[in-house]
């Protein structure tokens, strides 16, 4: 688990930072206030360890191109004020309390720098890998590269490296924090758009093993239908997911817009085993029935899998719909207030207990910059 | 658009009696109340306020009429919590934020200590002018006393209940008289906006003068 998450010169992020981060984190605040970027640049920092998503997204293109509604994305869009002569860089602070920093350069090359790493050869030497190419290097001064198709073979090639003075042990928490980023998923409203890469995702987790009654269960629970189960079948020449009811079957990607991005969250946030589950936005199009019913599966689902929620929200239903479900649990909820203002990002943390009492007290959780 | 400080306070008849004085004053653009219904949620409440905003004010009863002590309770409940430091009597840096404490009531008062009134509060202000401002009584009992004085009907009332040796000790149980001599049915809140909205505005502002020189503080 991520415990802080530290942004420059990212999107409309000059410096920000989110500190003491929990299992369930609500991002809110008015328009542009630095919601989305915080989504995309955890996104992006999981590009790292991988180029494509569980959906077969490439993620790095996703994020480049989700906001651009004419002409074409450029990679300096991504760049704070598209002043690319410096990284960006996020800085991530693990569980275990070990501090990684990554930098993106404008060729697309990741730069992991770890403090604790230590020994003459190293000293000026970082870890890099290149967006286009799945191989992570070092370059050691005395020794050249060393490039492995992946970090552990990197870490056995740096083990056997005879006399290179460094503790290769001390890389761990970047291997830690790699097999962390490479289980990340944003779930978007673009991504109800995109149903075929659900469905075909999906599908082959969803039948095996009949988890699709489970899944149907939780749908007909929070959507108030009677789903018995679903099955994968050809439907006018093309294979479509179907949702089975009683008396019929009908293709999930003909339902209600509420009911497929019900569905996608409920079925990646069971079958996917991911580290982060990011939503954007989960109130679109969902009644507040629903959207209770999708916190408590997300909130239980959080402790089974040991996954890190991050949600952004509008929405005074959804802040309510996450505090009920984790009262009385041991789950650490926290509300981000987030304010943006000339690039600099500052991030008012709240606990779940002073969630309820603000909310108690007739506060809007959503608007607490009106205040002093 | 300006931002604004809230207020805490412990029940329905301050916040009913606060409000239209602050708006009078031309601070509710700067001012929000809310209601914790209580002293001790009041307490209670306050951490979440303190983590999350900047400055904080908290009206709270005077009860034995002791300002220190009020002061000290408040500092021993965050203590644990925060980092506590005094910058001036009723105003405390807790952690980042300042909270400021605004005793409420009329300990000082010699009129009120002359009906026998020992515990403070929010009432001892909506009584003071009661005592003071004929055409507010007049007008709150539709004319029901007729030239009788609503003081010297109190004292008996409160001659006769401690001769049967009920003890009546704070405004709010004398308000409760007056309301019955006056005839006013609606609740204790709605007594307490209606004498903040009618009473003589210069009457008004030397009770509250204490208590509005604090409001002014939280808002500067």
């Amino acid at each position: 688990m991520l415990r802080t998450f530290g942004i420059r010169r990212f999107r409309g992020i000059n410096e920000g930072r989110l500190e003491d981060l929990g299992s369930i984190n609500l991002l809110v605040g008015k328009n542009n206030s630095g919601k989305s970027s915080i989504l995309e640049a955890l996104l992006l920092a999981s590009t790292i360890a991988k180029r494509h998503d569980l959906l077969g997204r490439d993620v790095y293109n996703h994020i480049l191109h989700r906001r651009v509604t004419r002409g074409a994305a450029h990679t300096a869009s991504l760049w704070y004020n598209y002043a690319t002569e410096e990284p960006i860089e996020f800085q991530i602070s693990l569980e275990s309390g070990a501090q990684v920093v990554m930098n993106l350069k404008p060729d697309l090359r990741w730069i992991i720098t770890y403090p604790p790493v230590r020994g003459f050869a190293f000293e000026d030497t970082y870890i890099k890998r290149h967006l286009d190419q799945a191989n992570y290097e070092v370059e050691l001064p005395r020794y050249g590269f060393i490039a492995k198709d992946n970090f552990d073979e990197l870490l056995e090639a740096l083990k056997s490296t005879p006399r290179l003075l460094i503790d290769v042990e001390a890389l761990g928490p970047i291997k830690m924090l790699l097999d962390h980023l490479a289980n990340v998923v944003l779930i978007d409203a673009g991504l109800v758009k995109e149903f075929t890469r659900i469905e075909q995702a999906i599908w082959p987790i969803l039948i095996r093993g009949r988890l699709d009654k489970q899944v149907a269960k939780l749908i007909s629970d929070a959507y108030e239908v009677d789903v018995e189960g679903f099955t994968y079948s050809q439907e006018g020449g093309e294979y479509s997911l179907m949702a089975l009811f009683k008396d019929k079957s009908v293709r999930v990607d003909e339902m209600g817009d509420g009911f497929r991005f019900g569905f996608a969250i409920v079925a990646l946030a069971l079958l996917g085993k991911f580290s982060t589950i990011m939503l954007e936005e989960p109130e679109n199009h969902q009644h507040p029935r629903a959207l209770l019913r999708l916190a408590q599966l997300l909130t239980s689902l959080t402790k089974r899998n040991q996954t890190q929620l991050f949600i952004t929200t509008h929405s005074a239903e959804v802040v309510k719909a996450f505090t009920s479900s984790v009262e009385g649990s041991s789950h650490i909820l926290n509300v981000y207030h987030l304010n943006l203002s000339d690039g600099l990002l500052k991030a008012r943390r709240l606990e779940s207990l002073d969630i309820s009492v603000l909310q108690d007290l007739g506060f809007d959780i959503r608007l607490l910059d009106l205040y002093r | 658009m300006s931002k604004k400080t809230i207020l805490l306070v412990e029940g329905d008849t301050d916040e009913a009696f606060m409000k239209p004085i602050i708006e009078r004053e031309g601070l509710s653009p700067h001012l929000e109340l809310h209601i914790s219904h209580g002293k001790e949620k009041l307490l209670d409440h306050l951490p979440a306020l303190i983590k999350t905003f900047s400055i904080v004010g908290a009206a709270i009863d005077l009860n034995d009429g002791d300002e220190e002590r009020l002061y000290q309770s408040v500092q021993t409940r965050l203590q644990p919590k925060f980092e506590v430091t005094v910058v001036q009597p009723g105003v405390l840096k807790v952690d980042q934020a300042s909270l400021i404490v605004i005793p409420l009531g009329l300990p000082g008062d010699q009129e009120l200590a002359g009906l026998g009134i020992s515990r403070h509060s929010i009432d001892d202000y909506i009584l003071k002018i009661l005592l003071m401002d004929d055409r507010t009584v007049e007008s709150l009992s539709g004319g029901r006393l007729r030239g009788l004085s609503l003081k010297e009907v109190i004292q008996k009332q409160l001659t006769l209940l401690r001769g049967q040796g009920l003890d009546v000790t704070s405004s709010k149980e004398v308000l409760l008289i007056a309301k019955a001599v006056m005839g006013f049915r609606a609740s204790d809140a709605t007594l307490a906006g209606e004498v903040a909205k009618i009473a003589d505005v210069s009457l008004l502002n030397r009770v509250t003068s204490g208590l509005m020189g604090r409001i002014h503080q939280l808002v500067v």
